[in-house]
C-alpha cells in the first residue's frame, strides 16, 4: 500500500465512530451536575454563600442584657445565652417562639439531649446539649444533618465548639431552594476533646511547618467516638409555616450598575434581600454592605449565621443578601440602606500573577502580593488587602479555581484567613520583632494564605473574588414597606 | 451560553473532535476518554469563553492540550518520543502512515491532524492553534513532505 492508498483507508476508518460518541455531551453535563452535587456537601455549593469572617471584634449589641435578664429563669437562662450573639434568634427566644424539643439519648455514660429547636420556613437552629458521668472534661461531637429522600439545598453551621458540657449548643440549618422539610435526623458523633480545649496540655508536635501542611494531601479525621446518637426531630408546622414575602419591585443604581430589588423575605430567624442585576452591568456585584431601618431608628444588620449572602452558582454575582430579622419588631416601614459595594468587574475574571515577582496584571483594589514560596510539593502564596466599609471583617480574595498557561484548572483546597501577616515556621527573636513591627505596621490590612499544590509553574492565573470595593459616605436608600 | 447551545454545538463537532483526539491516542477507548475529558472541561469553564462564536475552535484547543497530557504521562511510562525535528522524510518511510503521524513533531503532527483527517479549514487550524494563517500553511507543507503525501489544500490526494 503506498501513501496515497493509506491515507484513504485511514480516513475510510476514520468515518466509522464509536456509538458512544453520541453521549459525550450528555456524559459531560452528567459528571457537571454530579460535581456540583459533590460540592453541595452541605446542601449548598460552596461557592454560592459569601461568608463573613469575624475577626473576634465583635460589636456589642442590645443583646447580652436581655440574656441576663433571662439569668432567672432557668430553662430560657440556657437558651438566651446560646443566642445571645443572634439579634434575630435572642427576639425569637424573648417572644417565647421556641419548640420545647426535650429528647435525650445516653450511651456509653455520655448523655446528649435536643432541647429546644427554633424554627421558620427557611431556617432550623437547634440547640442540644452533651454531657457525661466519666471523667472527660471536654465534649465535642461532629455531626451530620440528613433529610428525608435525597433532598439537598441547604447548609448547616455550629460555632459551639470548646463549650463546657452541659452548656447549650447551637447548630443552625440554613435552606436556600427549598423550605424547611417536615421533619430531619441529626446524628451526632461525640468525642472526647480535652485534648484540645484543657489549658494545660501541650499541642502535639507537627512533623513539617504550617506550609508542609497545607502542601499535604489533606487527611480524614479518624476519630475515636465515645458514643453515637440519631435524633429524629419533627417541626411544629406553625413555626415551618413562618414567614412572609414581600414584593419590591424597586429600581436603583450603585456606581452606574443598574439592579432591581425584587422581594423581601422575612422570616423570624433572618431576612433576605431579593436583587436582579441588568444583563447590561459591566460589574457582577459580589457584596454588599447593608443595613434595614425603620420608622423607630431600629437597625438590622447583615451577616446571619457567618452567611452575608448567596448567589447562583452558574452566576458570578450574589442575588440574595442575608440580614437579621425585624419579624418581631414593632415598625411597619423599613428602608434597606447601602453603604458599599463590592464588584467583580466582567473583563478582570481572571487576573495573571507571576508568582516569582510583581510582574503580572493588576491585582484587585489594594490588594498585594505578600510573599510566594515554591517547594517540591507546589507554591505556597500569601496575599494581604485593606479592610473594609470601617469593620475588622475578613473578605475572600481569591476564589477557589484558579489556571495555568493552558488553561488547565485547578482548585485551592487549604486555604487561610488571619488578621496578621502569615508565617509558616517559628520564628528566631529578631524575626518575631521585624514580624510584630511588620504586622503593627500593616494593623488595617487581613491576609490571605493558600497553597497551590503540586503546581510548579511561575504563572497562574487565579480569580479574584472582587475586584473593587466602594463605599457610599450618603448611604444609597430603597424603600421596602 | 447555555448549556443548550453548547450540548448541540459541541453534538455538531463531535466526530471532528474524535478523529483529532484517534490520531493522537491511536485507540478508540483513549479518543473517546479524551473526548469526553475535554467536552467535560470546556463545560466546567463555560463561562470564561468569551467569544461564544469560537467555541469549536476553543474546544479543539482544550481536546488538544488533554491528548497532550496523555501523551506525556504515556512517555513517562514507555519513552516513547517522536522523531527528533532533523529527521528527513527517509526517517518516516519504515513507518505506517498512522504511525508517521504519531512521531511527526508535535507542532506538525497537530496541523496534518485538524487539516487532513479532521477536516478543518485552515482558517480553523488557525484559529484553534492561535497561529498566523501563514505558518499554518509552512507547517502542513512540511509535514506532507516528511509523509511523502501529496494532497492539495483540501486533502485531495
Amino acid at each position: 500500500m503506498n501513501r496515497s492508498e493509506e491515507y484513504h483507508a485511514l480516513q475510510k476508518e476514520l468515518e466509522t465512530t464509536p456509538p458512544q460518541l453520541e453521549y459525550t455531551v450528555q456524559r459531560a453535563l452528567a459528571r457537571k451536575k454530579s460535581l456540583q452535587r459533590k460540592k453541595r456537601l452541605f446542601g449548598i455549593p460552596a461557592g454560592s454563600l459569601a461568608v463573613c469572617f469575624t475577626a473576634f471584634v465583635l460589636l456589642v449589641n442590645l443583646f447580652p442584657p436581655f440574656a441576663a435578664a433571662c439569668g432567672s429563669v432557668p430553662l430560657l437562662g440556657a437558651l438566651a445565652e446560646a443566642v445571645r450573639w443572634s439579634p434575630s434568634l435572642s427576639a425569637a427566644v424573648e417572644h417565647d417562639y421556641v419548640q420545647p424539643v426535650d429528647q435525650s439519648q445516653s450511651a456509653h455514660g455520655v448523655t446528649a439531649a435536643v432541647e429546644y429547636l427554633i424554627v421558620d420556613r427557611k431556617q432550623v437552629s437547634i440547640f442540644y446539649t452533651l454531657d457525661t458521668d466519666r471523667d472527660i472534661a471536654h465534649l465535642d461531637a461532629d455531626y451530620d444533618v440528613r433529610l428525608p429522600g435525597d433532598l439537598y439545598g441547604y447548609n448547616s453551621t455550629t460555632g459551639s465548639y470548646g463549650l463546657e458540657n452541659g452548656a447549650l449548643r447551637r447548630i443552625d440549618v440554613n435552606f436556600v431552594d427549598m423550605d424547611v422539610p417536615e421533619t430531619l435526623e441529626l446524628a451526632l458523633q461525640v468525642y472526647d476533646s480535652t485534648d484540645r480545649w484543657a489549658p494545660d496540655t501541650e499541642p502535639a508536635e507537627a512533623a513539617g511547618d504550617y506550609g508542609d501542611e497545607m502542601l499535604t494531601q489533606r487527611q480524614e479525621l479518624e476519630r475515636a467516638y465515645l458514643a453515637e446518637f440519631t435524633f429524629h426531630l419533627t417541626f411544629d408546622p406553625q413555626f415551618t409555616a413562618q414567614g412572609t414575602v414581600v414584593p419590591v419591585n424597586a429600581a436603583f443604581q450603585l456606581d452606574g450598575q443598574r439592579f432591581t430589588l425584587t422581594e423581601v423575605e422575612v422570616y423570624p430567624t433572618h431576612l433576605r434581600v431579593n436583587i436582579d442585576d441588568d444583563s447590561g452591568n459591566t460589574a457582577w456585584l459580589r457584596g454588599l454592605s447593608l443595613y434595614l431601618e425603620n420608622e423607630y431608628g431600629e437597625r438590622f444588620e447583615s451577616c446571619v449565621n457567618g452567611i452575608s449572602a448567596s448567589g447562583d452558582p452558574d452566576g458570578e454575582g450574589y442575588g440574595t443578601f442575608w440580614l437579621d430579622s425585624p419579624f418581631f419588631s414593632r415598625g411597619e416601614h423599613l428602608t434597606l440602606c447601602i453603604t458599599g459595594a463590592e464588584w467583580l468587574d466582567k473583563d478582570r475574571e481572571s487576573i495573571r500573577v507571576d508568582l516569582t515577582g510583581n510582574t503580572g496584571e493588576e491585582l484587585p483594589q489594594g490588594v498585594r502580593l505578600e510573599w510566594a514560596e515554591k517547594r517540591e510539593g507546589g507554591w505556597l502564596v500569601s496575599f494581604s488587602a485593606p479592610y473594609r466599609w470601617g469593620n475588622r471583617t475578613i473578605y475572600q480574595i481569591w476564589s477557589q479555581a484558579y489556571h495555568d498557561a493552558d488553561g488547565r484548572e485547578y482548585e485551592i483546597d487549604s486555604r487561610s484567613a488571619t488578621t496578621s501577616p502569615m508565617v509558616l515556621g517559628p520564628l528566631s527573636g529578631e524575626e518575631l520583632e521585624a514580624h510584630e513591627a511588620y504586622a503593627a505596621e500593616n494593623r488595617d490590612r487581613y491576609y490571605e494564605s493558600f497553597a497551590l499544590k503540586d503546581y510548579q509553574a511561575d504563572q497562574v492565573w487565579l480569580e479574584p473574588a472582587w475586584t473593587r470595593v466602594t463605599a457610599y459616605e450618603k448611604p444609597v436608600e430603597v424603600a421596602i414597606k | 451560553m447555555d448549556h443548550e447551545e453548547f450540548a448541540a454545538r459541541t453534538q455538531a463537532v463531535r466526530q471532528r473532535l474524535y478523529r483529532t483526539a484517534y490520531l493522537y491516542l491511536g485507540s478508540e477507548a483513549d479518543a473517546l476518554e479524551a473526548v469526553d475529558e475535554a467536552v467535560y472541561q470546556a463545560l466546567r469553564a463555560l463561562k470564561k469563553l468569551r467569544q461564544p462564536e469560537l467555541l469549536e475552535t476553543w474546544l479543539t484547543r482544550i481536546l488538544i492540550n488533554t491528548c497532550h497530557k496523555e501523551l506525556r504521562r504515556r512517555r513517562r511510562v514507555t519513552g516513547e518520543e517522536s522523531l527528533p525535528d532533523t529527521a528527513g522524510p527517509d526517517a518516516y518511510d519504515g513507518l505506517s502512515l498512522r504511525e508517521a503521524i504519531r512521531r511527526l513533531p508535535e507542532e506538525l503532527r497537530t496541523v496534518v491532524i485538524l487539516r487532513y483527517f479532521a477536516g478543518y479549514t485552515l482558517e480553523e487550524t488557525a484559529q484553534s492553534l492561535e497561529l498566523p494563517r501563514g505558518t499554518v500553511s509552512t507547517r502542513q507543507r512540511r509535514a506532507l513532505q516528511l509523509l511523502r503525501l501529496e494532497l492539495g489544500e483540501e486533502g485531495e490526494a
